[in-house]
């Protein structure tokens, strides 16, 4: 009984932030959405497209909206882990090392084309994202809650990036695409002279606190047996068929995790405290699609993408 | 041409399967069940040699050694040969057979290598576990041979999986299943399987060897030692009532010839005409079932006027009213008899060669007995009178029944009649008869069986070894040939009772016999009572039982084409069963709101709207929604109601979950599609 | 007559199951066959025997013996048929190899029926078959058996270079008692690729001049000279190009790449391979060509040089990479 008016709440939350969201982002609601789930469900956000799609305006307007400090990073190639983390200084005054935190400590860190700064950097961010602390030089910096990274990156086959590996991947709950506008969106979009200029005027609709209190009741929502099978099976339906003798693709454990978070975050925003298939079916190909990726030569797979191969070939039980 | 050259280039020689550790320990299980149901029909040294095998070949396994070579094996070979044949002094015949196949089967194992071996020792396995059929029938061993068939099937299965090893729980489990499906098919085989009368070939002698009963001859000794036996002899099941316990002589064979203590069936009654059956009462129907003794005659309660006219028995009725068959009895035989109690048996008058056998005795012998016998003569008595006096002599003197009697000599009548004084019913019976003869009166020793024990759970009765018994047959002119028992002068209760009664001490009878054990009895007598089920219903199902149980059921159309074209029939009908149950996709038990669900879909079907395996219940309401647009409302709800009903903690209260189920059951009960 | 009776006649009377507009087959019930093993025709043997035995002892418990073991014949043969019937096939991938090695192929084969199949065993060609045991496709059952899906991994040997089609796939099974041999085909509309053998000769490569002039048009190599990114330092870069600042960062010494003024590309030209000949002394046919610039595709790709091949008919442009590397074999395997 109480979960359930507990859900009633939070959907109305969840839909004021959606709204004032799309005020902003326009024609855009699944990624926004989707978006969102991923932040309730305590994950980091890989926003992957081409240049000037919007990238930046959807990271920076959920920040807003939700309330919560923003520090935007622009990567580059000589970027360096301490531009990010933070460096400590000699304090001749104090006679000691003075900790002068970077633009990691915040809410929400913006981290723009992160494919463009070395691995060595990346690696740095995505330790600290894993983790949620900082450690330099011996001591420990606790990351403020909530915390999460929101970056975006080109796609990897332009010159002049560090695409980031598999292994980096996973750590990013969900990767979505921004796509272009329909032309409804793209003529409102003319009209307005871009979102910039409205982002300005967003008040948030809600606090750090609340949003905490969000994401603590995404694991109250029920996921029955019958759809942890159907978890399973997808799970083992990627293991079979993107893998090799050689390479041993396929979901990890914590990408099974993932899509769980994600599918309870889904139905948390529908107003459920329970998760049904189309939960799943809704977060899959943000969830996996940068996970997988297509191994030897495929028969009939052109044109179809690796979560609908997924959604197609696997029953729900 | 081009067939035969393209064929040979795509047939690749199949390469040899070497099996692994866990297929020898499955086919060592094996055939240690198949040796433990054989070891007591096998000489010891056998035994030994079979798991000093078996221990060799494991040994072999775990070092990783290799096998023995063939100089070595064939020598082992040719040695166990030549160990049967002293054992046995021969190599073929049932026991020496068993012994050398086993033997053989041994021996292979330490060349057992590849799947080629294990599948020939597990062949062979299986005809050594039909082999234990030849020494005993009885549901036990039926049940013995249960384990190594499982056992035997779960080897060969691990042999087929040999990529990988299965659990033995597995293994277990579905070689059991495996034989438990065969049964059906089995049962439709066994009753319609055209039966053929055997042997098609000559039956080893040794077969029968254990079979026992009553001999053809007469030898101190020999009844008492039968005595002994609690093997049962044959199972009576009576029409109506069951005549008295001392009415109760079964007839065997009717010794005619003395030679010393010993007394034969002679061979001379052939050609003598058949003596004459009056009889008066009534007649007393029963059926026999006969264990098989390996002899000709069978026993029927005395006297016989009607034979059994079993078709594969032959039976024929003797001048002395013994009924024989044309061959030994070997296996269980069932057969009706129809007797009377009250009867004349004989001619008016008994002819010369009939008197001179009655009569006949060896000279110089037994001269006190042959003096008391010539005592009576000369005091001119009447044969009627003779037999009275001797009788009496055996009641007035103290003479004792008695299991183990003293040894007799030379002259054994005047021994027993004169100084020990202690006997069994052959004694007494042998000794009258010698009496009689001596003294001028016919008579004629018939062996058989006297008693029998009913068993109240099937209302039949039990006749064992230890019921045989001897009794004698004296001719009186007028009354032609009638039956004395001088064992019931001396123990009237061995013949009004039963064998145990009769003796002070008992301990050497079988426990079967005696009247002791009270409980072990009664549930021996229920498990006979199972066991004569058996022998009518399983074993006794011969060519004869199984066209007249055919006949009945098929009426006047029986005949082989029928009986084969029933058995295909209705073992395809049985398969059918069976492979419906196997490929049948076993669904997961539906709760009554799937179901409800169910019929809600099948609705829908009609207009073509099918959910598909990849679809959620919400998705596929959507698209029904907007497919029938008249219903949106009502599809929507029952798709969001059957999600929460299914997908949803039951966790708030029960209540609110059975509110959601009736309004789901009325929804669909009230929808009606339609575009 | 000797057409008639070529194999390939009586192939098209076998029943096959072929793929499914889904692109998986699907083995139905009349596209199994079965037949007795030797092991099979053997026990055929014991129950003839066991039966004149029974007859000739009158044995009523050797009949029950005969009947029971004629029976578990019987039953046996069910479940190797239902072993086979009813599995789906589809392929999983394929991958590239050069023409005379071993294709890999990986299958999915897998239960439809909701029961666990034991002992299947695929092949594409007799001496390599693959066994497996397939899950029952019941989620329910996966958590009782431990099985998991595998796939079948089959091989293939191959000669030709260029597209083929997938043969037929052999599936069959022995389990439970191998007294039967249950057997099914399985067709897929599926096409691999075999690249061509890579040439054995150690010929040097013809100095191809810089042909970045003479073609002109790729912006890729006429490009301002801006800078994509960073190498590792190698010897003989220009002390110029070493970016002094980035190196600091204790990463190694770097060397700034420039687009267009990159190392200058290798160019594999089927028209030089004529100077090649001259010069080596050695006649080289039409095959033999095309495995010498696969030779030569793969030793570029393997000295990660920016490389481009120039063929009678297509060009392919100087780049690096699996994807540049993978489409310059496979129109090499295409060649005519």
């Amino acid at each position: 009984m109480q979960v359930n008016q507990i859900s009633s709440t939070a959907q109305a939350t969840i839909e004021k932030i959606i709204t004032a969201t799309s005020r902003i982002i326009l024609g855009k609601q699944q990624q926004i959405r989707l978006s969102l789930a991923c932040i309730l469900a305590g994950g980091h956000l890989l926003i992957e497209d081409l240049p000037g799609m919007g990238k930046t305006t959807l990271a920076h307007t959920l920040a807003q909206v939700l309330g919560l400090a923003f520090k935007r990073t622009q990567f580059t190639s000589d970027l360096l882990p301490a531009d990010i983390l933070g460096v400590s200084v000699f304090d001749r005054n104090t006679s000691s090392f003075q900790f002068h935190p970077g633009p990691i400590f915040t809410n929400v860190l913006l981290a723009d084309e992160i494919n463009r700064a070395t691995p060595k950097t990346q690696s740095a961010l995505l330790e600290a994202m894993e983790e949620g602390q900082v450690s330099l030089e011996g001591n420990t910096h606790s990351l403020p809650a909530p915390f999460f990274v929101i970056a975006t990156q080109n796609p990897k086959h332009h010159i002049g990036t560090f695409a980031l590996p598999e292994s980096q991947l996973d750590r990013f709950l969900m990767r979505i695409q921004l796509g272009y506008p329909d032309a409804k969106s793209e003529r409102a979009l003319l009209k307005n002279q871009g979102g910039r200029i409205l982002a300005g005027s967003i008040h948030a609709c809600v606090d750090a606190a609340t949003l905490l209190q969000l994401q603590n009741q995404i694991s109250l929502v029920h996921i029955s047996e019958a759809l942890l099978d159907y978890l399973q099976a997808i799970i083992a339906y990627t293991r079979l068929h993107y893998s090799n003798v050689s390479y041993a693709g396929g979901l990890s454990p914590r990408a099974g995790l993932a899509l769980r978070q994600c599918a309870q975050a889904w139905a948390l925003m529908q107003g459920r405290d329970f998760v049904i298939p189309e939960d799943i079916q809704a977060v899959l190909p943000s969830v996996v699609e940068h996970r997988l990726q297509i191994v030897g030569e495929q028969p009939y797979t052109n044109g179809i993408s690796i979560g609908d191969q997924i959604l197609n070939g696997v029953q729900i039980p | 041409m081009g067939l035969f050259s393209t064929t040979n280039k795509v047939s690749v020689r199949k390469p040899v399967v070497i099996m692994q550790r866990h297929h020898l320990q499955w086919l060592l299980l094996s055939l240690a069940w198949v040796l433990a149901l054989h070891a007591t029909h096998l000489p010891i040294w056998v035994n030994v040699s079979v798991i000093a095998a078996a221990v060799w070949r494991y040994h072999i396994e775990i070092t990783g050694k290799k096998l023995p070579k063939i100089y070595l094996t064939i020598p082992l070979t040719m040695l166990a040969g030549l160990g049967i044949i002293f054992t046995f002094r021969t190599l073929f015949g049932r026991d020496a057979s068993l012994a050398l196949l086993v033997i053989m089967l041994g021996l292979k194992l330490l060349e057992t290598r590849t799947m080629r071996d294990y599948v020939l020792v597990i062949l062979l396995s299986y005809f050594l576990v039909a082999n234990a059929f030849l020494f005993s029938q009885s549901l036990l061993t039926l049940a013995f041979t249960l384990p190594p068939l499982i056992c035997i099937t779960a080897t060969l299965i691990s042999m087929s999986h040999r990529h990988s090893q299965l659990s033995w729980q597995f293994l277990l489990k579905l070689s059991g299943g495996l034989l438990l499906q065969a049964i059906p098919v089995m049962l439709i085989l066994f009753v319609l399987f055209p039966r053929i009368p055997g042997p098609l070939w000559g039956i080893p002698e040794d077969s029968y060897s254990d079979m026992t009963g009553l001999n053809d001859s007469l030898n101190f000794g020999n009844i008492s030692n039968l005595t002994k036996n609690s093997a049962i002899a044959f199972r009576v099941e009576f029409k109506n009532k069951i005549p008295p316990q001392n009415q109760l002589y079964w007839r065997g064979p009717v010794l005619w010839h003395q030679n010393g203590s010993q007394w034969l069936v002679s061979s001379q009654h052939i050609g003598l005409p058949k003596e004459k059956l009056v009889t008066n009462g009534d007649a007393i129907s029963y059926s026999i079932t006969l264990e098989p003794h390996n002899r000709t005659w069978l026993l029927m309660l005395d006297m016989p006027s009607v034979i059994p006219n079993n078709p594969e028995l032959n039976p024929t009725l003797t001048h002395d009213y013994q009924v024989i068959t044309s061959q030994n009895v070997h296996t269980r035989t069932r057969y009706n008899g129809i007797s009377h109690s009250q009867y004349r048996l004989g001619n008016a008058q008994l002819s010369e060669v009939e008197r001179n056998m009655a009569l006949q005795l060896n000279e110089f012998e037994n001269p006190k007995t042959k003096a008391l016998a010539q005592s009576w003569v000369d005091q001119q008595l009447t044969p009627k009178l003779i037999v009275e006096t001797a009788l009496n002599q055996y009641r007035s003197h103290p003479f004792r029944y008695t299991l183990s009697p003293p040894r007799l000599g030379v002259n054994s009548m005047d021994e027993f009649l004169f100084n020990t004084r202690q006997g069994f019913c052959e004694h007494y019976a042998t000794s009258f008869v010698y009496l009689m003869r001596a003294a001028g009166v016919p008579a004629r020793i018939v062996t058989g069986y006297q008693g029998g024990e009913l068993n109240p759970n099937g209302h039949y009765l039990i006749v064992r070894q230890s019921d045989a018994h001897a009794w004698a047959e004296v001719w009186l002119d007028e009354q032609g040939w009638v039956r004395i028992d001088p064992t019931a002068a001396v123990s009237p209760a061995r013949i009004d009772e039963n064998v145990a009664s009769a003796l002070n001490d008992t301990t050497e009878l079988p426990m079967m016999a005696r009247q002791d054990y009270k409980l072990l009895r009664s549930i021996y007598l229920r498990w006979d009572t199972v066991n004569n089920g058996w022998n009518q219903w399983v074993l006794g199902y011969n060519e004869q039982k199984q066209f007249e149980l055919l006949s009945k059921l098929m009426g006047k159309k029986y005949s082989l084409q029928y009986l084969i074209l029933w058995m295909m029939g209705s073992i395809a009908a049985v398969m059918l069963v069976i492979s419906y149950f196997l490929l049948k996709t076993t669904k997961t038990l539906s709760s009554p709101n799937q179901k409800h669900y169910n019929r809600y879909l099948a609705k829908l079907k009609k207009l073509g709207l099918i959910p598909l395996a990849t679809e959620g219940a919400q998705d596929f309401a959507n698209r029904a929604a907007v497919a029938l647009p008249s219903q949106a409302q009502s599809i929507l709800e029952i798709g969001e109601i059957y999600n929460s009903l299914r997908y949803s903690q039951n966790l708030s209260s029960k209540k609110s979950s059975a509110g959601k189920s009736t309004r789901m059951k009325q929804l669909i009960k009230a929808f009606k599609p339609n575009k | 007559m000797s057409r008639l009776l070529n194999q390939q006649f009586w192939t098209k009377w076998l029943r096959v199951s072929k793929a499914q507009a889904s692109g998986s087959a699907l083995i139905g019930i009349r596209q199994v066959y079965i037949f007795p093993t030797r092991w099979g025709l053997l026990y055929g043997l014991l129950l003839f025997a066991l039966l004149i035995g029974s007859i000739n002892y009158s044995l009523n418990l050797g009949y029950v013996l005969t009947f029971l073991l004629t029976s578990l014949g019987h039953v046996a043969m069910l479940h190797t048929w239902r072993n086979v019937v009813n599995c789906q096939v589809d392929i999983l991938y394929a991958e590239r190899v050069f023409a005379g090695q071993l294709t890999k192929f990986a299958l999915n084969i897998a239960d439809t029926k909701q029961r666990p199949r034991h002992s299947i065993t695929a092949y594409l060609d007799a001496q390599y078959p693959d066994v497996q045991d397939l899950p029952s496709s019941s989620p329910h059952d996966k958590q009782q058996d431990s099985m998991t899906a595998k796939p079948f991994n089959l091989s293939l040997p191959t000669i030709k270079r260029g597209w083929h089609t997938l043969p037929r796939i052999t599936l069959y099974s022995e389990f439970p008692l191998s007294l039967f041999h249950a057997w099914a085909y399985v067709q897929l509309d599926f096409r691999y690729m075999v690249y061509p053998t890579p040439s054995t000769l150690t010929l040097l490569k013809p100095n191809a001049p810089d042909s970045g002039g003479e073609l002109g048009s790729t912006s890729q190599i006429e490009g301002d000279e801006e800078f994509v990114g960073h190498k590792p330092y190698q010897l003989g870069d220009s002390s110029k190009r070493v970016d002094w600042k980035a190196s600091s960062r204790g990463i190694g010494l770097l060397t700034k790449q420039y687009q267009g003024l990159g190392a200058s590309p290798v160019w594999l030209d089927w028209s030089l391979l004529g100077e090649t000949e001259i010069s080596s002394g050695i006649s080289i046919d039409h095959e033999a060509k095309i495995s010498l610039l696969t030779h030569w595709v793969m030793d570029a790709h393997e000295a990660q040089s920016l490389f481009g091949l120039r063929l009678p008919n297509t060009v392919i442009y100087p780049s690096t990479g699996d994807a540049h590397y993978h489409a310059c074999l496979s129109t090499l395997a295409l060649m005519d």
